[in-house]
């Protein structure tokens, strides 16, 4: 099933390998990755847009534990979505 | 002051003591500034035995494990004792020497990306570019490989930042902050508790992680539920309490298994439906509803689903669910489950039977022992024969089965609990991974006993080559092993050989009175075989056993 997930990451080196990591070991796939700086430079935000047979909430909860990671938001891409990311 | 120099102060204010680690051309500031600090260094020869006995070190004494190595070659060589440590969510912080800033990504001498070697078995890694920052980042290593699921946590340390002036003052430690538990999951997992007919507790290595084994024994003797424990949760309960039904999973007991498979309610402690103990996930416990206690919220829903998931620390969840229970006749199928399939130890013949030998060392050894084991036949020996009676006292290496662990383990567990005793129990194969360190061993004049079982073969691999693959042996011989006598002879170690059960009882009370080290060589029969075994893809009450009745 598609998803979407929403992060706001730490601009720490690394960081961005880390969640990668994270998403490809856990058996997902990335369609599409979406990385901007926020009004605070301290933090990025990141937008993944995920293809998996496996659950999502899982790895919502593996890229929640990684220490940069400050908040990951996960919702279903509805087709309207998928051109937004 | 500079980095290093400022290294060892922060380490220092942590609380810090030894390190256990091996020098080279990247780390050399830091060595200088030992010299100066009140660290202690444990000099291994080889950073994985470093790196294993910084593990063994943080398992046996519930305090944070340090180990070092320079850049390179060092620090790829501590990449299985962290791989280790994650997988077993051991705290330890692993400090490697980097190549200069300005080298970093120029293929230098010994440089390699250990911070990108390792993303995928540390908890965090840092590294570091500004010496200022230093003070700040040690103090944050600290609390994250100890808070929450402990884990490793890797700095990595340029040495031009080692030499650099550091004018960063130490970091201040912040308050935990405690979460509120939940009160409405909590009311519900009372309820099914109070209403279960087959409640039993699956207990893992997340117990003695969370020291929350006074917790788990109140627990248990309030509501008088049996348990079955992971090889991780071994000593969380003794073994000799009555309601301890012993480990599942692939070489559990069958009283445990059982248990399991006919539950209706699994209260699942601190552990994580691995697949060594699930056996076939989709026929686990097949009949059972799941309360799942654990700090890490990541392995709720992973493997199996609960009906409820608690995160928090065990300590206060388990009294907040003690609530009699209504299971007496449960109860009394469990207790005589366990009384009928217990372990028989009247093996034919005179030679020396491995699982016999443990259980009488662990009957005469004192509450204050320590047994560490390698990876093979004689660790899930260890897991069943041996009877722990307290939390930390098996070190065993879980997750990532890490043959060459027992040795340095062992190293660390003395260092870390000097008035324990530490019994390395080893075989043949994993002995020869990491022997080198039997030279530490002599070095600090470390009073570990080895007990060494010899079946001239890497016995669990031949055990499943004539299992699973018609008996077509594959590279397991070992027959041209070394003379170990010897070999601890000339690392200063004694030594003893036996092969007949009638020198049992005296080798055994030769390496309890013992003051120094000694290494006991346990000749054992080669075609000796673990049981029970649950064959990959099979449920668990779907047991193989052996031909010989004392295996039961």
């Amino acid at each position: 099933m598609d998803n979407v997930m929403f992060l706001t990451v730490r601009n720490n080196e690394g960081a961005l390998e880390r969640l990668l990591r994270v998403t490809r070991h856990r058996g997902f796939a990335i369609d599409s990755l979406l990385v901007q700086n926020g009004r605070d430079p301290s933090l990025y935000e990141v937008t993944l847009r995920l293809s998996s047979e496996r659950d999502h909430d899982n790895l919502q909860k593996q890229l929640a534990k990684l220490v940069d990671v400050v908040a990951v938001q996960a919702m279903a891409a509805q087709p309207l979505l998928r051109s937004a990311v | 002051m500079n980095g290093a120099q400022a290294l060892c102060k922060a380490l220092e204010a942590e609380g810090v003591e030894i390190i256990f680690g091996y020098p080279g051309g990247a780390i050399m500031p830091v060595y200088d500034a030992l010299l100066d600090s009140t660290l202690q260094h444990i000099l291994c020869r080889h950073e994985q035995g470093a790196a294993l006995a910084a593990d063994g070190y943080a398992r046996a004494s519930g305090r944070l494990g340090v180990c070092m190595a320079t850049s390179g070659p060092g620090a790829t060589n501590l990449i299985t004792g962290i791989a280790n440590a994650y997988m077993d969510s051991v705290p330890m912080l692993a400090i490697t020497g980097q190549v200069a800033n300005p080298l970093i990504g120029t293929d230098a001498f010994q440089e390699v990306d250990v911070f990108g070697m390792t993303l995928p078995i540390v908890k965090h890694s840092f590294l570091v570019r500004d010496v200022n920052e230093l003070p700040r980042i040690v103090h944050e290593a600290c609390q994250i490989a100890m808070s929450g699921r402990p884990g490793p946590v890797l700095i990595d340390i340029p040495k031009d930042v080692q030499n650099a002036i550091c004018t960063a003052e130490l970091a201040m430690p912040k308050a935990e902050r405690v979460g509120e538990l939940d009160r409405a999951g909590i009311h519900q997992a009372r309820a099914l508790i109070s209403s279960a007919q087959k409640p039993l507790l699956y207990v893992g290595g997340g117990v003695v992680l969370g020291n929350a084994s006074k917790a788990l024994r109140e627990f248990v003797d309030a509501t008088q539920i049996p348990l079955v424990s992971t090889l991780k949760g071994l000593g969380a309960v003794s073994f000799e309490h009555p309601l301890n039904l012993g480990m599942l999973g692939m070489h559990g007991t069958k009283a445990a298994n059982f248990a399991v498979q006919r539950s209706d309610l699994l209260i699942v402690v601190g552990a994580r439906f691995d697949d060594r103990a699930t056996g076939k996930l989709a026929a686990f416990a097949p009949h059972a509803r799941v309360i799942h206690l654990d700090i890490d919220e990541a392995e709720f829903d992973k493997l199996r689903h609960a009906q409820i998931s608690l995160r928090g620390d065990l300590k206060r969840l388990l009294p907040a669910l003690a609530v009699p229970s209504h299971c007496e006749p449960w109860r009394a199928q469990c207790l005589a489950d366990k009384a009928a399939f217990a372990f028989r130890y009247d093996a034919p013949g005179t030679g020396i039977y491995a699982p016999g030998l443990l259980a009488a060392l662990s009957r005469q050894a004192d509450e204050n022992t320590y047994v560490s084991c390698d990876v093979g036949q004689h660790q899930m020996w260890v897991a069943q024969h041996y009877g722990f009676r307290a939390p930390r006292q098996h070190l065993s290496s879980g997750g990532l089965g890490t043959m060459g662990y027992g040795l340095p383990a062992a190293i660390g567990a003395q260092l870390g609990c000097p008035d324990a005793r530490v019994i390395c129990v080893s075989g043949d194969g994993s002995f020869q991974m990491n022997l080198q360190e039997l030279a530490t061993i002599n070095r600090y004049k470390l009073p570990v006993k080895i007990v060494l079982f010899d079946n001239q073969a890497l016995g669990m691999v031949r055990q499943w080559q004539q299992l699973f693959f018609a008996g077509r042996y594959s590279e397991i011989d070992l027959s041209d092993n070394p003379d170990f006598v010897a070999l601890a002879k000339a690392f200063g170690i004694p030594a003893v050989r036996i092969d007949s059960r009638s020198h049992q009882d005296e080798a055994i009370r030769l390496l309890l009175e013992t003051e120094g080290p000694l290494l006991l060589h346990v000749v054992i029969d080669p075609k000796e075989n673990v049981w029970p075994l649950v064959a990959p893809g099979k449920a668990n009450d779907d047991m193989m056993e052996g031909e010989g009745a004392w295996t039961t």
